[in-house]
């Protein structure tokens, strides 16, 4: 390492090194952003299908309220399995392209059904709100 | 630098039919090696194991002495063309080489045929030319080894020569290892060539070698 008194010296060392990090935090950025950008487009392989389900049980709940929750919960969970079950054979090859990208199943699946869920629940509560 | 590849100890059976029991192959920066094989030797089933996609009884998958089970959780390592079409066919050409991190005028300044086809869903390709996409974003992203099964299959004679161009330039700097019915642009290109029979591999150098174990059938 080259280590100089004048400040001038110190700067022309370390500028290198902040450089190569800055560059480091972008590409690490990026990656993350491609990522994100993937499970989107993933995402979108089912979110309609299952945004009509959320809509359905939105309104059974709205006539219904807690009565019926743990029914609607565990129908929204079926349903889920099913897409679940039906993507991964009907998408089976593009699989290939997302761990092309260093994008697993298991991240593709966890994010995106745990989203779903997360959104569900936070519909049926609005609604239990407004009721 | 350079950079090794090796699998051995793989077993894989179908219902008590033993598939692949003895396997060795070794794969190095700077070289292509081939697999041949008749149908239904399990060439693709062996590619997937080391690429992790398929689960295998016992295996043994090494880069560089490490061994990595699930080699597509490293892309900087490995890349993998299957047999079969896999980009999505809404994409467009564009955004797939994004996602690669390739810069699309390299493709159309030697391609001339991809001339602004940019904006272009791969779906809407020629069969040929969407294959040749594919095969183009594997060989071309970064990593250190690329396996390529089928990788002249739709294509036609002129774009099987730009393939084998493409694949001669990436042997540069990485490891390549590939399979395909068409066994001559195989022989032609590799440095290594194995023969896949009875769920074994057989390092071979050249036709009559393959003659004998039943591959191809000369002067007859």
């Amino acid at each position: 390492m080259c280590w100089t008194a004048s400040g001038a010296g110190i700067r022309n060392s370390v500028r290198p090194a902040l450089i190569n990090e800055r560059k480091n935090r972008n590409r690490i950025d990026m990656r993350l952003v491609k990522k994100i950008r993937l499970i989107g487009h993933f995402y979108r392989s089912f979110w309609l299908l299952s945004s009509l389900i959320t809509a359905a049980c939105m309104v059974l709940f709205w006539e219904y309220g807690f009565s019926i929750f743990s029914t609607l919960l565990w129908f929204k969970l079926a349903t889920l399995f099913l897409i679940f079950r039906f993507i991964k054979s009907y998408k089976a090859r593009e699989f290939y392209y997302y761990h092309n990208l260093g994008v697993s199943k298991l991240l593709l699946w966890g994010v995106t059904l745990s989203f779903d869920l997360l959104v569900y629940l936070i519909l049926l509560f609005q609604v239990n709100r407004f009721r | 630098m350079r950079h090794v590849l090796e699998f051995d100890s793989i077993r894989l059976s179908f219902g008590g039919r033993m598939i692949l029991c003895d396997v060795y192959m070794k794969c190095e920066t700077g070289k292509i090696t081939g697999l041949l094989g008749r149908n239904g030797q399990g060439k693709s089933c062996l590619f997937n194991i080391v690429y992790g996609e398929l689960r295998a009884e016992e295996k043994s998958v090494r880069f560089d002495n490490v061994s990595v089970a699930k080699g597509f959780m490293r892309p900087d390592l490995l890349r993998f063309l299957p047999q079969f079409d896999f980009i999505p066919k809404s994409f467009t050409i564009s955004r797939v080489f994004d996602d690669f991190g390739l810069d699309y005028r390299e493709l159309e300044k030697r391609f001339p045929e991809f001339a602004s086809k940019h904006r272009v869903a791969v779906g809407k390709l020629s069969g040929g030319q969407y294959r040749f996409i594919q095969t183009y974003v594997i060989l071309k992203a970064e990593s250190r080894f690329v396996i390529l099964d089928e990788p002249f299959t739709h294509l036609m004679p002129l774009q099987i020569e730009k393939v084998i161009e493409l694949i001669r330039e990436e042997k540069e700097n990485k490891g390549l290892l590939i399979t395909d019915h068409l066994y001559r642009p195989i022989i032609e290109i590799a440095d290594r060539l194995y023969l896949l029979t009875d769920g074994k591999t057989h390092p071979v150098r050249g036709l009559a070698e393959m003659e004998e174990l039943g591959y191809v059938a000369m002067g007859r």
